[in-house]
């Protein structure tokens, strides 16, 4: 696992689904925009070992906790699935952009979800179109999936391709 | 040697980061939201970018001179309305005190602390991440107006040092003493506004016995030390029995300012020195 660039990879997706970047690509009206750190999990939880899914899956939940209005939630969640996820990436090929598509958007629903109901537990309110509000956000965020999806693959081999150089240099 | 051969199995791993989110999601919310504030204070700048370019992407520009455009319609909407608010305000008070020379409390400047958004929480809350926190005097429960300090858009639900969370009047868990009023008549009905969620509040509670109409004004009611005049929030869009309480109105009002446009808010202080009586 290369911790260096999932961090770095980590910050610059909270910082996009924290900050107000992404209102730029936001449609509708009720300013849909897409779930980047979404992707992120499903990535790193089929891309890594057990041990390194685990760790990841928490991380980006914690880190999706920060970009809401509660602690805890999601880091449950997305702890949960990433796990779930590694496991059954005998089973799910997600090889094709179109798989990645609908294991993103059904991850998505879980997560978000599983989210809503314990953050109710916490005394949060059911906003107004909650549940519409959460399907077209997880069709927005599956449909830029593959794109990510590309983007991550090129960002982890071009670190692997930086890392190995430098391990020739020095070796 | 012994701390090198430490191995932890996977189970151990899990167990551990699922106890860590079950006592971030048990502890006290003021407690775990410093993390979210320190988050959002820590990268405030970058987190800002892309809010002006959307406020500048959705401005028109007036082709006429008999023409303005929608947001200056609606700002001069919130200045009329701010107005006859205070006329008939000024207008109680004349007959209340009669020939007595009194002053009716204003907002003056050096209440007001301007902030600029750093950000909304997420898609699915109401809320907005400002720049301003507990260094410029600024406390939960304050009321935050629009830029131009002409209608009340939310209240301060959370602060840090330097951060702080504005829960916008259309979030469902946001409740705001109001005033209903009809120009050129004495209509006033005291009544709760609640957030729905969406891009509008309702307002229940009301006796169909009340007239209340579509394109009435709706006030924020003036608190002490947090509003001393009413403000413009909004205007009733619509007026239907409720389904399930006949006897009663289900009021729908349309907030008087864009949330999203938004880039700066104004926070009123509620420190007492900062608030003065104008003579």
């Amino acid at each position: 696992m290369r911790w260096i660039s999932f961090i770095i990879v980590l910050l610059i997706a909270t910082v996009l689904e924290a900050g107000n970047l992404l209102n730029v690509f936001a449609i509708g009206g009720w300013t849909i925009r897409p779930g980047i750190l979404i992707t992120l999990l499903v990535y790193y939880s089929f891309s890594g070992r057990a041990r390194d899914a685990i760790i990841c899956s928490f991380v980006i939940g914690f880190a999706a906790d920060l970009t809401g209005t509660i602690m805890g939630p999601h880091m449950i969640c997305f702890g949960l699935l990433g796990l779930l996820l590694n496991q059954s990436n005998q089973i799910l090929f997600a090889k094709r952009a179109i798989y990645k598509a609908m294991i993103v958007f059904a991850v998505y629903l879980i997560a978000e979800t599983f989210s809503h109901w314990l953050g109710l537990l916490k005394g949060l309110d059911t906003q107004g179109s909650f549940y519409s509000i959460l399907l077209f956000t997880a069709v927005y965020s599956a449909l830029i999936s593959p794109v990510i999806w590309s983007i991550l693959s090129a960002v982890s081999g071009g670190f692997a391709a930086m890392k190995s150089q430098s391990d020739r240099t020095y070796r | 040697m012994a701390g090198r051969n430490i191995h932890l199995s996977n189970a151990s791993i899990f167990s551990s980061f699922l106890v860590a989110g079950l006592v971030l999601f048990f502890l006290p919310k003021p407690l775990t939201s410093k993390a979210s504030l320190f988050f959002h204070d820590t990268f405030g700048p970058i987190l800002q970018i892309g809010r002006d370019s959307r406020m500048e992407s959705g401005r028109l520009e007036a082709n006429s001179e008999d023409v303005v455009s929608g947001s200056k319609y609606r700002q001069l909407w919130k200045d009329y309305k701010n107005l006859y608010a205070q006329r008939m305000a000024l207008h109680e008070e004349y007959e209340r005190l009669a020939n007595i020379r009194s002053g009716l409390p204003q907002l003056s400047k050096e209440a007001l602390i301007m902030a600029t958004i750093t950000g909304t929480v997420s898609n699915y809350s109401r809320e907005l991440m400002i720049n301003k926190g507990s260094d410029a005097f600024v406390r939960s429960g304050q009321f935050v107006l629009s830029e131009q300090n002409d209608a009340v858009i939310g209240v301060i639900s959370e602060v840090s040092e330097t951060a702080a969370k504005v829960r916008l009047i259309t979030d469902t868990m946001q409740t705001l003493e109001i005033h209903i009023r009809r120009d050129g008549t004495d209509t006033d009905i005291r009544a709760m506004m609640i957030g729905n969620g969406t891009d509008t509040c309702d307002i229940s509670m009301i006796d169909r016995q009340r007239d209340v109409r579509e394109g009435d004004t709706v006030y924020a009611a003036a608190i002490p030390d947090k509003l001393n005049v009413p403000l413009v929030v909004g205007e009733i869009t619509g007026v239907c029995p409720d389904d399930r309480h006949p006897l009663l109105w289900k009021i729908t009002v349309r907030p008087a300012e864009d949330m999203s446009r938004l880039n700066n808010v104004a926070i009123i202080v509620a420190d007492e020195k900062l608030l003065k009586r104008k003579d």
